[in-house]
């Protein structure tokens, strides 16, 4: 019993014992129908859930498969809710099953005439249900992402035997210049399934600084389709033309940026999502989304798909008959929008605990450290009147900041640094006392891309950035980031900033958050560090001399 | 420290089940098990002698019967405790997570309030294994119980711990804390707490028992331990035994626990028995076949208010961790230490603070109402009648760690009010049905002119003052700057009045109506944001409204 490392609880919670010697074997058979929770030092968590059961069970595990790998693993003896569950869920996959009609319209058919009365009855689907005969219904081509999504947070899991269209054909060769790491190449794997219905289509979690972007191009040379990338801002897009260009024999010719400045629609496209969103006025449609429903793409990536922005969601729901990928390091929304990230862009596919990658050297060992400052006199009671969000910002843009930060750069003077703010006053004031570059929201692309590169080849060892830096940007040889403020408890912040200076390279890497104490920040500091504690990140409390 | 119960079949009875059960038939197992437990003095001639026949019970020289090794390997516990089938975990965590509760400082006082706690989804999502209504009546029957031993301390300032008696509670077995619980009689008498911890361990252990023989089967068990007639339903609500389908079996209650980690993220996890005394520095997350605690700031603060430092819940922490202790979390309770050890409030009159609180205090505006005398420069004296005012006015502030006033308490239910203006005694007779303006405007305008103050100026119109004899009544004022306050005192107002002054100096008095917007309320008709009111002060209902005369209004300007 001992040797066994899992934990199966009867709220289908899952406990891995991970210094069991059995712990790699028995997290590859579980993570097929279950979802990593979080990942701190000793125990992983992992859940099972009716989305994970159903997207294993389309993926063609059967319950008693899943139910015989607990079996093997669990240390204790199951307990009957767990498998009344699994068989109660599996067996419920298929009462829904949406099927082509025609051109303009699906089919969807339920096993059993009650279980039309009850889709009849809920408000949410009657509008996009006609029926058709006691145990059929049409749905309008348009709305069967909606319809999914939807009918998924009912309870009622769509079995979509509708076949994903094959866009239109792109030849994209890898180069032999580099290999798949282990994991990306599992990740994929795990994206692609059988090739049957229910697969091609999901999310992969993976950590910042290990490589999404070459999972991206290694599934995108195995579709071999056109393809569109959307991402969250320029620098990221041309990021992604760098390494397509870099990893594969595709050229110019065949990759185009679709941005503020360049409007090239070829056989890759690359975009931001701002720019797919823009509209004239805010009561009118979204001119550019024809680009999704017309550019014969096979194969849309969205990168940071955490960062979504809704109009996105709306015409994604429309996509489903193309292969979908969603990129990101954290999986959290602070609007709790995760789950429409699932049933729209699809299902996580891959996820991995941010410590093994780090142990087996994919990514940088990192230390975080959180710094604490006194208030200065002079604003103690102005902070100690103010009111909460005031209150907030008074401690954040403590200027005793400045102090500690010079500390900290001129002990790390031999790494290239990022200074990460929130407040473009503070951030400013900075770059006033230090005469350090600065990065915001207004700074000219061009500008942008000069400084970046200036980081990247050395010449700028310190560079101030707003959160515009906070994702998707790539610089390699970062290995200090010292957080002066942040978005309050955003935990999905607190990761992405840490992600800047994860690229392995051959020194650690350092990110210090300084926060005032005795404030209002240092409960939102504990809340922002609740991500990556549960990734087994431990934050070395220091008081500031 | 745990206590051995003398016996132990398991082993026996795991390792020859099936010829234990075949050897001997159910009253004949009854009998030995009887007579084992009661070392021989359960003598039943009938089965004695075809027991020791058998040679599975035998006579010593003093004429004692005993069970043999044979009797002992053939009996089992079957016929009486049922087959040894796997049984449901027993909420080992359940009492801590009450104990945890109880000691956060967050439950009121009174049944009819800390029931609302206990039943509420927030404790019962704890045991998410069980079902909400059973985890409620046992929280409700446990609380009431640990109260009466003085494990929980109903205080008027809420619910909280007595260190030294959980200390005591905790460390018995959870048999008898069951024991405890369910039999009251068992209190101050030691050999009957015995008695009942063995019948609660026995309880426990059947298995698959069909539901028709379950009395019958609890009754014999309870002979065996000697125990008085009891309430059965108690087995169920405290999760000792269960029904199923057609069976009924007891829960599987831990003696030990498994490898316990502490994570970087503050969580504490382990397996059977909850180690060591985590409930009083953390908080429960979830208690199944394996359970979670979370330190959190307030779970440290509860016990550091119970004399508890960061370094002897550091102690307590490696003493039970099966790994290193990430270094966060003792730079975190050290840090969070420093906090609470920075300001202190003693016999609801006295408050400590380190120099730089007491720079902050004396510049507080909200606090100067509240403060009596400085003593010393870290010392303050405080109005110990409004002791819930200012320590809402400190947690506004920033104060957050402020932990509860030590020393005795201020007695001051139903709880400290805004002081009142006494309503008057004497009554007009009513001499019409038309409304009598009490005076003439006259009379009104010269009391005006006399008066000082627009508190007086509005009791004046208001008509509770008529003299110039009469004094202005003191009414606590609240200050502007301190929006709760002034939101506080508004909704008081509801069910009497407010006298109200807003930055511009205009003054209102009337019963104020909530709108949607909460800042946002009406006074006599008249739209009010309490952002720009500058000061309030409740008043008793019987001042009349200030619309009730809008004549009486312009005289305010005259």
């Amino acid at each position: 019993m001992e040797n066994k490392p899992l934990t199966v609880q009867s709220d289908r919670t899952m406990l891995l014992d991970v210094h069991s010697p059995a712990a790699d074997e028995c997290r590859s058979d579980i993570i097929a129908f279950s979802d990593l929770v979080k990942s701190p030092e000793h125990v992983h968590t992992y859940s099972i859930s009716q989305l994970s059961l159903w997207n294993a069970i389309s993926s063609g595990l059967t319950a008693e498969e899943i139910i015989a790998r607990l079996r093997k693993w669990s240390r204790f003896a199951l307990d009957s809710r767990i498998t009344f569950f699994i068989e109660d869920q599996a067996a419920r996959y298929g009462d829904f099953i949406l099927t082509e009609l025609d051109d303009d319209y699906l089919l969807l058919s339920v096993r059993r005439p009650v279980f039309a009365l009850q889709l009849r009855a809920e408000d949410g689907l009657k509008s996009l249900l006609e029926s058709e005969s006691e145990t059929t219904f049409r749905v309008k081509r348009m709305n069967r992402g909606v319809l999914k999504a939807r009918m998924i947070k009912l309870g009622f899991p769509v079995d979509d035997r509708i076949p994903l269209k094959k866009g239109v054909p792109l030849e994209i060769k890898l180069r032999d210049t580099f290999t798949a790491r282990p994991y990306q190449e599992e990740a994929v794997k795990a994206f692609l399934g059988d090739g049957k219905n229910g697969s091609g289509y999901g999310t992969i979690v993976l950590p910042c600084g290990s490589g999404k972007t070459i999972a991206g191009i290694l599934l995108m040379a195995k579709l071999g389709m056109r393809t569109l990338i959307l991402c969250p801002n320029i620098t990221s897009v041309r990021q992604w033309i760098r390494e397509i260009k870099d990893k594969t024999y595709l050229t110019d010719d065949d990759i185009g940026e679709y941005s503020g400045e360049k409007k090239d629609l070829k056989s890759v496209t690359v975009c931001t999502y701002q720019i797919i969103t823009w509209r004239p006025d805010t009561d009118s449609d979204y001119p550019r989304f024809s680009i999704f429903r017309e550019g014969g793409w096979g194969f849309i990536i969205y990168d940071e798909v955490h960062m979504l922005p809704a109009p996105v969601f709306r015409i994604t729901a429309e996509l489903q008959a193309i292969h979908r990928l969603g990129l990101t390091a954290t999986l959290v929304r602070e609007d709790g929008r995760e789950d429409e990230v699932f049933s729209l862009v699809g299902p996580k596919r891959y996820d991995t605990p941010w410590s093994e990658l780090e142990q087996q050297g994919f990514i940088a060992t990192a230390y975080c450290h959180e710094i604490r400052l006194p208030l200065p006199e002079d604003l103690e009671v102005k902070y100690a009147i103010a009111k909460k969000r005031e209150k907030y910002r008074i401690a954040a843009e403590n200027p005793k900041k400045m102090e500690t930060a010079a500390r900290i750069i001129s002990e790390h003077s031999d790494d290239s640094i990022l200074i990460i703010g929130q407040y473009l006053d503070q951030l400013e004031a900075f770059r006033e006392k230090f005469g350090y570059p600065i990065i915001t929201g207004s700074t000219p692309a061009k500008r942008r891309d000069e400084l970046y590169e200036g980081f990247r080849n050395g010449t700028i060892k310190v560079l101030i950035v707003s959160k515009v830096a906070n994702s998707a940007i790539d610089l390699p040889d970062a290995s200090v980031a010292i957080q002066i403020s942040g978005t309050f408890g955003s935990r999905q912040e607190e990761a992405q900033r840490l992600g800047r200076i994860l690229r392995p390279k051959n020194r650690d890497s350092h990110f210090y958050t300084l926060v005032t104490e005795y404030t209002e920040e240092e409960e939102f500091a504990q809340n922002r560090q609740k991500f990556l504690s549960e990734q087994g990140y431990s934050y070395s409390i220091e008081k500031a001399e | 420290m745990k206590r051995e119960l003398p016996f132990g079949f398991e082993k026996i009875l795991s390792e020859n089940r099936e010829s234990a059960v075949r050897a001997v038939n159910d009253d004949e197992g009854a009998f030995l098990s009887a007579l084992y437990l009661s070392e021989g003095k359960i003598i039943e001639p009938s089965y004695l002698i075809a027991m020791t026949e058998r040679g599975m019970a035998e006579e010593d020289k003093e004429g004692i019967y005993h069970v043999t090794e044979e009797g002992m390997a053939a009996v089992s516990l079957y016929p009486l405790l049922g087959r040894n089938d796997e049984r449901n975990p027993y909420p080992e965590a359940f009492f801590p997570s009450i104990l945890s509760f109880a000691a956060s400082s967050e439950i009121p006082s009174g049944q009819n309030h800390y029931s609302k706690s206990f039943s509420s989804d927030f404790f019962t999502s704890i045991f998410p294994a069980f079902s909400k209504d059973r985890i409620r009546d046992a929280a409700m029957l446990a609380v009431k119980r640990l109260i009466e031993l003085s494990v929980i301390k109903e205080k008027a300032s809420g619910l909280s711990i007595s260190l030294p008696e959980a200390e005591r509670f905790m460390s018995l077995s959870e048999y008898e804390r069951l024991a405890l619980v369910i039999f009251p009689e068992c209190t101050h008498d030691r050999d009957k707490l015995g008695k009942a911890a063995l019948f609660i361990y026995l309880v426990s252990r059947i298995s698959g028992i069909r539901k028709e023989d379950a009395e019958g089967k609890l009754t014999q068990i309870a002979a065996i331990a000697g125990i008085a007639p009891y309430d059965e339903e108690l087995l169920y609500t405290m999760n000792i035994i269960e029904d199923n389908e057609n069976t009924v079996s007891g829960l599987q209650i831990p003696e030990k626990s498994s490898e316990i980690t502490v994570s970087s993220d503050f969580t504490i996890s382990y397996t059977g028995a909850m180690p060591g005394d985590i409930y009083l520095y953390a908080v429960p997350e979830k208690c199944s076949t394996a359970s979670e605690w979370k330190i959190t700031k307030q779970s440290a603060k509860a016990a550091f208010s119970m004399n508890l430092s960061d370094k002897d819940i550091i102690g307590k922490l490696r003493e039970i961790s099966s790994f290193d202790l990430p270094e966060t979390i003792g730079q975190r309770l050290s840090a969070w230490y420093e906090s609470y050890s920075s300001i202190r409030a003693e016999r609801a009159l006295l408050l400590y603070t380190d120099e730089r609180n007491s720079r902050i205090i004396d510049a507080l505006p909200t606090m100067q109402m509240h403060i009596v005398s400085k003593l010393s420069p870290n010392i303050f004296l405080m109005k110990a009648e409004t002791e819930m005012h200012w320590r809402r006015a400190l947690e506004n502030a920033g104060f957050d760690m402020l932990g509860p006033t030590e020393g005795p308490e201020m007695i001051t239910s139903p709880g400290p009010e805004i002081t009142e203006i006494p309503s008057p005694v004497f009554k007009a007779p009513k001499i019409s049905e038309e409304r009598e303006i009490p005076f003439c405007p006259g009379k009104i305008k010269s009391l005006m002119d006399s008066s000082d103050t627009k508190l007086r100026k509005a009791l004046i119109l208001s008509g509770f003052i008529t003299s110039e004899e009469q004094p202005t009544p003191y009414v606590e004022m609240i200050n502007g700057l301190y929006y709760q306050e002034k939101l506080r005192a508004v909704h008081q107002g509801e069910t009497k009045k407010v006298y109200l002054e807003s930055v511009d100096g205009d003054v209102t008095i009337g019963r104020p109506e909530r709108t949607e917007d909460p800042d946002i309320f009406l006074v006599c008709g008249k739209s009010i944001r309490i952002s720009k009111v500058w000061k309030v002060a409740v008043l008793p209902a019987s001042v009349r409204d200030w619309d009730e005369d809008p004549s009486d209004n312009a005289a305010w300007n005259k």
